[in-house]
């Protein structure tokens, strides 16, 4: 910052990460309206506390070790190389802290270190964060009205502080061994966001069961009605809201992306620091959220949760590769994966009694490995990062990142801790509350708070 | 007394580092910190088992024939 031209390059770059940590706040303010709308009255107070104190869980563990997993794990370790030196991610350091850049006090620290993240290291590390909320609100939503809130926690801090930020330090990096081994590409989180999770509350609810009553004696599902529509929309526009400032979050706002000797190309970059335009992907945000509400709708036959869910799902299916495609191309993947997931929803409903009360496993896990997979037809040949020797990308390498990303990190590690959970008999909530509901002891207590106070302004009326 | 490194705000902020106060003890919040996150969590645990059994047995004994006014 010895001139005015650095100091406004990496001050405005912190600015924006914060305006964008602000937006993506809405995702959660999102998450809770639709959460509670879709569940029943009987549940709702427990339903919105189950999601709401998964933020300072995930955000205190994500400071104790999630972010320091992003840096060090870029190699595996053990599959391109060993562990990564990062002291600025660390909990203890002073790079955590209110810093102005200059000596480091602590060993390990140089002063180019202390120059880039006294600035950006807490508007990165809190975009990380709100992501990784994400990642736990997906999960909670699929799971509502049977599982212990201590069970989900546990589970919110695995995936939330754990495993989707390993996976993001493999595929979702400039220098991740997915990215150089594989030629990984997912710019907007497809696979490591929304896969990993999906994956993850399919294995849980494997092991919850379904809500009693779900399912009828032949197998068909019954539909558990939602107590308030309303909520869920405006919850899922809100998600949608959020999920655009999402979108350049995943952006380096002003980067040097050319490479050549003496040269120099300022742009915004993806996380893979290849280039790209808040325009370009402006174009493809809204055109996948059309091609997605369009197929919802039309898959549905108009039902409004399901066209509404289809827009995000479009936009999900399409995130991989939003970067680089064209508009129509964002368009029409986000249709068809909006079709492919609704059919599949039902079939796994239907053929493996899944009771998935939000859809998350659809319209987040399979659209984002579906999204993952397209992408791998879609952009084959291109480079996947400016790091020469890294391979392209391709529709093997895309497809087996999409495994790891729903069966490797997300599925597996959760359907371990869900087995050892229902063991303990810690997974799920006794039957007798689970048919009084959640918050049957909270309306009782209402119910005569209002009786009481009835009574004592009909005694005033009377003039007693 | 002084908390921190931070003495003048004059001369060139770079010179400053660290401004937060107790500089060097940062382990020792970690440790409490996460000490307290595993508490809460064990805590969490049990108190939401205690509840569960302890409104498991009320709904229960309110569902007993002519125990209570819930037939």
């Amino acid at each position: 910052m010895e001139n005015e031209l650095s100091a406004l390059s990496v001050i405005f770059t912190e600015f924006y990460y914060w305006v964008c940590v602000v937006l993506m706040f809405l995702i959660h303010v999102g998450f809770c309206l639709y959460e509670v709308g879709v569940s029943r009255r009987k549940n709702a107070l427990h339903t919105l506390m189950k999601n709401a104190m998964l933020i300072p869980l995930i955000t205190v563990t994500f400071f104790f070790f999630g972010w320091w997993i992003y840096f060090a794990f870029r190699n595996g370790p053990g599959i391109t190389g060993g562990l990564v030196s990062a002291p600025w991610s660390l909990p203890w350091n002073e790079l955590m802290g209110t810093h102005m850049g200059g000596q480091p006090q602590s060993a390990g620290l140089s002063s180019d270190d202390t120059i880039v993240w006294s600035r950006l290291n807490g508007v990165f590390w809190a975009a990380f964060v709100v992501f990784a909320w994400t990642t736990g609100s997906i999960i909670s939503g699929a799971v509502i009205e049977r599982i212990r809130s201590g069970a989900f926690w546990i589970f919110a801090v695995l995936v939330g502080s754990v495993l989707w930020i390993l996976d993001a330090s493999w595929g979702w990096s400039d220098n991740g061994w997915m990215v150089e081994v594989l030629g990984y590409h997912d710019a907007y989180a497809s696979g490591v966001v929304h896969a990993i999770s999906g994956g993850a509350a399919l294995a849980i609810l494997y092991h919850l069961g379904p809500r009693i009553g779900r399912f009828r004696a032949d197998g068909t599902a019954r539909d558990v009605p939602r107590q308030n529509t309303w909520l869920v929309i405006i919850g899922l526009f809100l998600i949608y809201t959020g999920f655009w400032g999402f979108y350049a979050a995943c952006n380096v706002p002003i980067f040097d992306v050319d490479l050549s000797d003496g040269g120099a190309f300022f742009s915004a970059t993806n996380i893979y620091l290849t280039p790209t335009t808040l325009s370009a992907i402006t174009f493809n945000f809204l055109m996948s959220l059309a091609g997605g509400l369009i197929a919802g709708y039309f898959v549905s036959k108009g039902d409004p949760y399901w066209t509404f869910s289809g827009g995000l799902a479009g936009i999900i299916t399409a995130s991989a590769g939003n970067d680089l495609y064209h508009p129509l191309q964002a368009h029409l993947i986000a249709a068809f994966g909006v079709v492919c997931i609704y059919k599949l929803h039902h079939w796994v409903e239907r053929r493996f009694k899944i009771d998935d009360a939000v859809g998350a496993v659809a319209v987040h896990g399979y659209a984002g490995v579906i999204g993952v997979v397209i992408a791998g037809f879609v952009l084959w040949g291109y480079p996947s990062s400016a790091n020469p020797g890294y391979a392209p990308i391709t529709p093997w390498g895309q497809s087996l990142g999409a495994i790891i990303m729903f069966f490797g990190l997300g599925f597996a590690p959760c359907y371990v801790l869900g087995w050892a959970l229902k063991k303990l008999d810690l997974l799920r909530i006794p039957e007798a509350i689970e048919l009084a509901g959640m918050d049957h002891e909270t309306i009782a207590q209402v119910r005569a708070d209002t009786e009481e106070l009835r009574q004592a302004e009909l005694a005033v009326a009377r003039g007693g | 007394m002084q908390t921190g490194l931070v003495t003048s705000w004059t001369g060139n902020p770079l010179e400053q580092g660290p401004l937060y106060p107790f500089v060097g003890f940062e382990m020792i919040l970690v440790v409490i910190c996460v000490a307290l996150w595993v508490a809460f969590t064990v805590w969490q645990i049990k108190f939401e088992t205690d509840c569960y059994g302890r409104e498991a047995q009320a709904l229960a004994e309110s569902q007993r024939p002519g125990d209570g006014d819930t037939p």
